[in-house]
């Protein structure tokens, strides 16, 4: 059998909105006391009326521009009808005909995954489940989530994290959500099916309450498994009733069956009728696009065409503030020396500490990097970090310690013939053995107070010595 | 009128969804409903030719608010319509088996 797998990712991101969705209370709900932030509306209420955050639909526009979205300019809200306890009206007010953002796409080494929608919608309570009792907690109903659908473009474990990762830096990015999957404010729900010899589709499995990127990628490759083994003893295909969800066990390291999928006509979507429709103008739209910073995959091209190496490109692209700091060092310059110069200094010493882009120097660096030939690489390393931190020129430090590397071949020569009168047995070792004149170069070096050009010091030893 | 016929399995299935449990000799309730569904047919005497579809009739758009947060409800407020209770939180039948 050849199996193709066919996975579909539908991710939910928590805005992190002040408040509410379409009501006034507090959003932020993690670690909070129990049925503290709600009001009529999130407790679904009769006659409660929800109005829109204006904020969260900005940011579902400026989330679905940053997916290579195109924006709707009307757009409405609607029901979505089913029956649970953490869904206290009875349904949840989300998008279906006309979400905020459709057609984008996200490209992965080449692979394009095409995104089919990011809409707008509400979260629910939480439910915790103790013995045969659940506990029900509305801190979280109405908290303002995103939910993007993609395409089942996917078709491994590996390519869905990156896909994942990609997402979660992008809305990283734009600030408009803190995308913690372990605290749950970025969700994920696989949809796998194999293609089996190019001719089968096995029914369609969704995923649930996988809570980690690891089980992301466990789930789906357990059903990749399980799916190919079931194929191959029942050989039932897909078809539009077979539908299931399963959820995600992690202490097992296993899906088990939780639900019959209700069909799609069972939510009974109908347009909200409590809230008029939204429509964004061009203009409005373009003054949102104009607000996106520069993105990762634009960060990543421009690092890369100044020859910096994939990894690197990809390190110093990883957040926004650490992009930005390089950006401001890097002060426009093409040098590609410059850049590779400066990012040994970002992701090496400078990585150490917690930086703040207002305090950092770009002619620090450019001082540096002018008087690299006379400062060992060590002692950049020590200047740069020394300099960041006591807000002083790295080049006067150097001047004052004595750290500039010593060139004055009559300095050293004095210095090397002190360094052969004193270490007669290594001296010995060195007429056995060249390859033991490090020993006296680093004797050489230490009594220069790391001050010598090492390759001179080894030319004049050897000189010396021959 | 033939659209407006409801048959079993449909009735069932709206019966499920509606958490109602019809009991055998309640059947006559199938017959009562496709009755109040074909009445829906009133509206197909009217001629909405030139009329143009709309889900909505006050003719408003853009009614937002701010992101600004406002007073909850305290906790006691919050629950205080729920028929049980424990440490703050709602409580219902287990909703997963376990």
């Amino acid at each position: 059998m050849t199996i193709t797998p066919i996975i579909g990712l539908e991710v939910h991101i928590e805005l992190k909105t002040k408040s509410k969705m379409f009501c006034g209370c507090d959003a932020q709900h993690f670690h909070a006391q129990p049925n503290t932030h709600t009001c009529p509306v999130c407790l679904g209420l009769p006659g409660a009326l929800p109005v829109p955050n204006k904020t969260a639909c900005e940011w579902t526009i400026k989330l679905g521009l940053a997916l290579g979205c195109s924006i709707n300019e009307e757009t409405f809200f609607e029901r979505k009808n089913y029956f649970y306890p953490d869904l206290a009206k009875g349904y949840q007010i989300t998008q279906l005909q006309k979400p905020f953002a459709i057609n984008g796409h996200l490209t992965i080494d080449g692979h394009d995954i095409r995104i089919n929608r990011a809409h707008q919608e509400e979260d629910t309570g939480k439910s915790i489940h103790v013995g045969d009792e659940t506990l029900l907690d509305f801190n979280r109903s109405g908290v303002p989530l995103v939910e993007i659908v993609s395409e089942p473009d996917i078709t491994s474990a590996g390519e869905a994290k990156i896909y994942l990762n990609k997402i979660q830096q992008i809305v990283r990015y734009l600030g408009v959500s803190d995308a913690d999957i372990e605290k749950g404010s970025m969700r994920c729900e696989p949809t796998v099916n194999l293609y089996v010899d190019g001719k089968y589709y096995t029914p369609l499995v969704e995923i649930k309450n996988v809570a980690s990127l690891t089980g992301v990628m466990n789930a789906i490759n357990f059903e990749i498994d399980r799916q190919t083994k079931q194929f191959e003893s029942d050989h039932v295909e897909k078809n539009s009733t077979n539908k299931t969800t399963r959820g995600w066990d992690a202490d097992k390291n296993q899906t088990f069956l939780q639900r019959e999928k209700e069909g799609s006509a069972d939510y009974r979507y109908f347009p909200e009728p409590d809230i008029p429709p939204i429509v964004f103008t061009k203009d409005q739209i373009e003054t949102i696009r104009a607000t996106l910073p520069e993105l990762p995959d634009q960060k990543i091209a421009k690092y890369k065409s100044l020859n910096l190496s994939d990894f690197d490109a990809n390190l110093l692209a990883e957040d926004l503030v650490f992009s930005s700091i390089f950006d401001k060092v890097l002060n426009g310059s093409t040098d590609p020396e410059y850049a590779k110069f400066i990012t040994n200094l970002l992701i090496g010493p400078l990585k150490t500490i917690s930086l703040d882009i207002k305090k950092i120097k770009p002619d620090y660096f450019q001082k540096l990097f002018s008087r690299r030939s006379d400062l060992s690489s060590t002692i950049i390393k020590q200047l740069i970090l020394e300099s960041y931190q006591s807000d002083t020129d790295p080049l006067e430090i150097a001047k004052a310690k004595n750290l500039f590397q010593v060139s004055d071949t009559g300095a050293i020569e004095e210095l090397a013939k002190q360094v052969i009168t004193d270490n007669p047995k290594a001296v010995n070792d060195y007429k056995k053995n060249p390859l033991s004149i490090g020993f006296l170069v680093g004797q050489l070096m230490k009594v220069s107070g790391g001050s010598a050009n090492p390759q001179l010091a080894k030319q004049l030893l050897e000189k010396l010595l021959s | 009128m033939s659209s407006t016929i409801i048959t079993d399995d449909q009735f069932q299935h709206i019966a499920k969804l509606s958490r109602l449990e019809i009991k055998p000799e309640e059947s006559y309730i199938k017959d009562q409903l496709a009755q109040a569904a074909k009445y829906v047919d009133v509206l197909k005497e009217l001629d909405t030719d030139k009329v143009s579809p709309t889900f909505q009739v006050n003719h408003k758009k853009n009614v937002f608010r701010d992101d600004i947060i406002t007073p909850s409800f305290t906790q006691s407020q919050a629950i205080s319509q729920a028929p049980k209770t424990k440490d703050g939180y709602i409580v219902t039948a287990a909703t997963i088996k376990k």
